[in-house]
C-alpha cells in the first residue's frame, strides 16, 4: 500500500470516527477514579508479597544470626539475606519504575529507550536470579537446618536432606533457564531492536 | 471546573486514542483496555499540561508515551471500566467496504516496528515534521530519512 493511499483511508476513517462520539462524562469519571485503585493493586501483589516475606525472613536470620556459629554458616547466612534483600528491593523498584513513568515529561524516544533498557535489565535480572537459584536453596537448607534444629549439616556429615533437594533444585533451574530462554528471547531481541533502531 | 475543561477537551480529541490503541495492540480486548489506560493517563498528567502547546499535540504525546508503557504491562492489565458501546461498535456502524480498507491500512501499519508505527501514525493524522519532532523527540531531519524508510517498507509490504 502506497502511503498517499493510507493517508486518504486514514482521512476518511477519521472523518468517521470523529462523527461517532463514545466517551461520556460519566465514563470519563468512572475511568479515571476506579482504574487508578485497581490497576496499581493488579500490579503489586506479588512483588510486595515476595518482599514482604523476603524481609521478615531475613530478620528472622539476622535475629538468630549468632546460631550461624561456623564461619561457612555466616557466609551462608550472608548469602541468604543478600540475596532476598536484593531481589525484593529490585523487584519492588521495577513496581516504582511501572507506576512513576514520567508519561507526560518523556518524548517518545525517551521512552522507548527507557523501555528497552528497562527490559535488558529485567532479563539480566532474572538470568542472574536463575543462576544464583542452586547455591541459595544449598545455603538456605543449610541455615535453616542450624537455626530450627540446631543440626551443623557439614560437620556431622548429614547430607541426606540433599539428595531429594537438590536433584529438585537443578530440574528446577533447568525448567526455569528453559523458560526464560523461551519466554524471553523474543523480548531480549525486541529490546535489542529498538536499541539498534534507535541509533539510526 | 478544572475536570469539565478535561471532560471537554478529551471528548474533542477522543478520535486520536481510538486510532493510536488500535495501531499498538492485536485484539479488541487489548485496545479497550489500552484506550481506557491513556484516558486515565492523560487524566493524570493534565495538570502539567501548561497550554504552551496544542492539547493535541500533548495528547499524541501521552497516548504514544502510554501506549509504550503498556507493552510494559501488558499481562498485568487491571480490572476494565464497563464503557457502553465502546470502540467495538464504533467500527461496526463504520460501512463494510471502508472496513476493509481500514482493515488492510492497519495490517499494514502493524508490520512497522513500535518506533515507525509512532511515526507514521503522526504523519497520517498530517502532523508537520516539526510538531513530529517535537513530540517524538528525534530531529526534523531523522523524521525525513525514516518516513522514507517507511515508505520504502511500505512499496516492499505490496510487492510481496
Amino acid at each position: 500500500m502506497e502511503l498517499e493511499e493510507m493517508k486518504s483511508i486514514w482521512d476518511d476513517m477519521s472523518q468517521e470516527i470523529d462523527k461517532k462520539k463514545i466517551l461520556t462524562n460519566e465514563s470519563i469519571i468512572n475511568i479515571t477514579k476506579k482504574r487508578y485503585v485497581n490497576k496499581l493493586r493488579a500490579i503489586s501483589i506479588p512483588e510486595t508479597t515476595y518482599a514482604f516475606i523476603s524481609i521478615i525472613f531475613s530478620a528472622f536470620v539476622l535475629i538468630n544470626f549468632k546460631k550461624l556459629d561456623t564461619w561457612y554458616l555466616s557466609i551462608s547466612g550472608i548469602f541468604v539475606v543478600l540475596f532476598l534483600t536484593t531481589t525484593s528491593i529490585l523487584s519492588l523498584k521495577r513496581i516504582r519504575t511501572l507506576r512513576y513513568l514520567d508519561i507526560a515529561g518523556n518524548t517518545f524516544k525517551q521512552s522507548l529507550l527507557k523501555y528497552a533498557t528497562g527490559k535488558q535489565k529485567f532479563i539480566n535480572f532474572i538470568k542472574v536470579s536463575s543462576y544464583l537459584t542452586i547455591p541459595f536453596i544449598v545455603t538456605f537448607i543449610l541455615i535453616t537446618e542450624k537455626i530450627f534444629n540446631n543440626n551443623n549439616l557439614i560437620s556431622e556429615n548429614d547430607f541426606g536432606v540433599y539428595w531429594y533437594i537438590l536433584p529438585l533444585g537443578i530440574i528446577i533451574q533447568i525448567l526455569f533457564t528453559k523458560w526464560i530462554l523461551i519466554k524471553y528471547t523474543k523480548t531480549i531481541n525486541e529490546a535489542e531492536n529498538i536499541l539498534k533502531e534507535l541509533e539510526q | 471546573m478544572h475536570k469539565k475543561k478535561f471532560i471537554r477537551d478529551l471528548k474533542e480529541n477522543e478520535a486520536i486514542l481510538y486510532k493510536v490503541s488500535g495501531i499498538y495492540t492485536n485484539t479488541i480486548e487489548d485496545q479497550k483496555d489500552l484506550y481506557q489506560e491513556i484516558v486515565y493517563q492523560l487524566w493524570k498528567s493534565y495538570k502539567s499540561f501548561k497550554e504552551e502547546s496544542k492539547i493535541s499535540t500533548w495528547i499524541y504525546r501521552i497516548a504514544l508515551n502510554t501506549s509504550i508503557s503498556y507493552l510494559k504491562k501488558e499481562k498485568r492489565k487491571g480490572h476494565q471500566i464497563p464503557i457502553d458501546s465502546i470502540l467495538s461498535n464504533r467500527i461496526e456502524q463504520i460501512d463494510t467496504i471502508m472496513e476493509e480498507r481500514i482493515a488492510l491500512l492497519y495490517k499494514h501499519i502493524k508490520k512497522l516496528s513500535i518506533i515507525e508505527k509512532g511515526i507514521i501514525f503522526l504523519h497520517l493524522e498530517g502532523e508537520s515534521y516539526d510538531e513530529i519532532a517535537s513530540i517524538t523527540g528525534f530531529s526534523k531531519t531523522n523524521i525525513g530519512t525514516r518516513l522514507s524508510r517507511i515508505k520504502l517498507k511500505l512499496k516492499s509490504q505490496l510487492i510481496k
